[in-house]
């Protein structure tokens, strides 16, 4: 009959809830949980008692979530720090993978075209003058660009744009942007060109040689060590 | 207050977007502030011509639905000082994302900053010329010597007679080839404006030159010694006030080698 039990773990207290029982009599038993917990004995001198709710293979819907903090509430002293689930729901699923991916594009982007990719982008296309590659993450460029390249839309600033943009018209990185054609001189020749924003929160040219100065957190993801 | 001014013609490809970028130059280069405005939405060139295509960050779409203020749309040309600005049109879209009182509301808004707001009609009569009479107050007509061009300025001066702006309309005739105008073979200038019947404003002659500068995104007019140079800063004089008269239309006079290898074409 122990379907809801307090743990604690390396990171604090925890409540496991399981996730093969019925809802609602795990509502009634979190609530007695609660009532002998405040009732001070378990928890002896502390004074605040925040834990994590845990719920194995089971996801809590927004109104289960919202009807456990309810009951907390009503003890002063008690707050749930975060809900933890051995799963996701596949849109989550699908919006985590997106997020991380990398998206091979090899189409061309003409004039007035727009395309909008959410993870990181490894362009191996053509962008003509007046066509717009958007990109959530990076862009590895391996393509020919003339138009406009946006890296980290709408405004992650740490996004890197890397490769040849010599004859690009514009580069965006967040909210920044840079005309390229007034930075000619900044940029090398070939295609190992780092463009990202530095601590100025200005556009900047760099080389990959210098990556682990410029990137350190894409320097560890790529494999890069001490 | 500034006067806007829709540069129009109905047909397309006789020269809108070039004799818009480049009055809008020699007005500048007279020290006159000038705004552009490119209402070609979807096929954009006026930037291009001007050589302002890569500093494009937002355009007339985004001021008109709120997304930004008008002064950050406008992109400022560096080599004019501070008198010389376009407004992009979006590439991104159709001519129905904007609607007559939206840009009637952005003109009204640049006139009082400008002299002059020179508006770049789209070709044809649908959304796109409706939106770009709205907010002006007088109407350059462009057309060229050819037939079909003329047919379409016609339909444009009735239309402008049926919906009149605050000024009558006026005429540029453009890519004059003065050599066909002399034989007769296409209408001359005086039968054009006859025809027509509204005010001669100038006359363009055809120039290679035109092509290659605006190729390199330098209007024409950067040019001093060139004929069609001349011909927009004229019109750019006339347009201030000045009486400047017509610059004669000579046919290249044919050399003797030129005449002998038209003897043996002809054959």
């Amino acid at each position: 009959m122990e379907n809801v039990v307090l743990k604690g773990t390396q990171n604090g207290y925890e409540i496991n809830i399981s996730d093969t029982s019925n809802f609602d009599s795990d509502i009634n038993e979190f609530k007695n949980l609660m009532e002998q917990l405040s009732s001070g004995k378990e928890l002896g001198n502390t004074k605040q008692f925040s834990f994590d709710v845990f719920t194995g293979n089971r996801i809590l819907t927004g109104a289960q979530k919202q009807e456990l903090r309810e009951i907390v509430s009503k003890y002063p002293q008690m707050s749930i720090r975060r809900f933890m689930a051995d799963v996701v729901t596949t849109s989550e699923a699908y919006r985590i993978r997106d997020l991380n991916k990398v998206s091979v594009i090899g189409k061309t982007i003409r004039n007035g075209e727009e395309v909008m990719v959410k993870g990181d982008v490894l362009f191996c296309g053509a962008i003509h003058e007046g066509g717009k590659l958007l990109a959530g993450g990076n862009v590895y460029n391996l393509g020919y660009v003339k138009g406009i390249v946006h890296a980290g839309f709408p405004n992650d600033e740490e996004a890197l744009v890397i490769g040849n943009l010599n004859d690009a018209q514009q580069v965006r990185i967040g909210e920044q942007f840079d005309i390229v054609s007034d930075n000619k001189d900044r940029m090398s020749e070939n295609s190992r060109t780092v463009i990202y924003i530095n601590d100025l929160h200005t556009i900047e040219y760099g080389n990959l040689d210098e990556i682990k100065n410029i990137s350190p957190k894409f320097y560890n993801r790529i494999g890069g060590t001490e | 207050m500034g006067k806007a001014i829709v540069i129009t013609s109905g047909k397309g490809g006789v020269g809108k977007t070039t004799t818009s970028a480049n009055i809008g130059t020699a007005l500048a280069l007279m020290g006159k502030r000038v705004c552009l405005m490119d209402l070609d939405i979807g096929l954009r060139n006026l930037d291009v011509v001007l050589g302002l295509d890569n500093r494009i960050m937002y355009d007339i779409v985004d001021v008109a639905n709120g997304r930004v203020p008008l002064q950050k749309a406008l992109v400022k040309d560096k080599r004019f000082d501070d008198n010389l600005y376009l407004l992009p049109a979006a590439q991104n879209t159709d001519k129905t994302a904007l609607k007559e009182d939206q840009v009637k509301e952005i003109v009204d808004e640049l006139k009082p900053q400008f002299d002059f707001v020179l508006i770049d009609c789209p070709a044809g009569i649908e959304q796109g010329f409706l939106n770009s009479v709205a907010g002006a107050d007088s109407a350059i007509v462009v057309t060229t010597p050819e037939i079909s061009a003329v047919r379409d300025a016609d339909r444009i001066v009735g239309l402008l007679g049926k919906h009149p702006l605050k000024e009558t309309p006026s005429l540029i005739i453009n890519r004059v080839r003065p050599s066909m105008m002399d034989d007769g073979d296409v209408m001359d200038v005086d039968e054009i404006t006859h025809h027509l019947g509204i005010s001669l404003l100038g006359v363009v002659v055809d120039d290679d030159k035109v092509i290659t500068t605006s190729n390199h995104g330098e209007p024409v007019v950067l040019d001093t010694d060139d004929p069609a140079s001349t011909a927009y800063r004229n019109i750019a004089r006339r347009l201030l006030g000045e009486t400047v008269p017509l610059m004669k239309i000579k046919p290249q006079k044919q050399g003797f080698w030129s005449k002998f290898k038209h003897v043996f074409t002809k054959n």
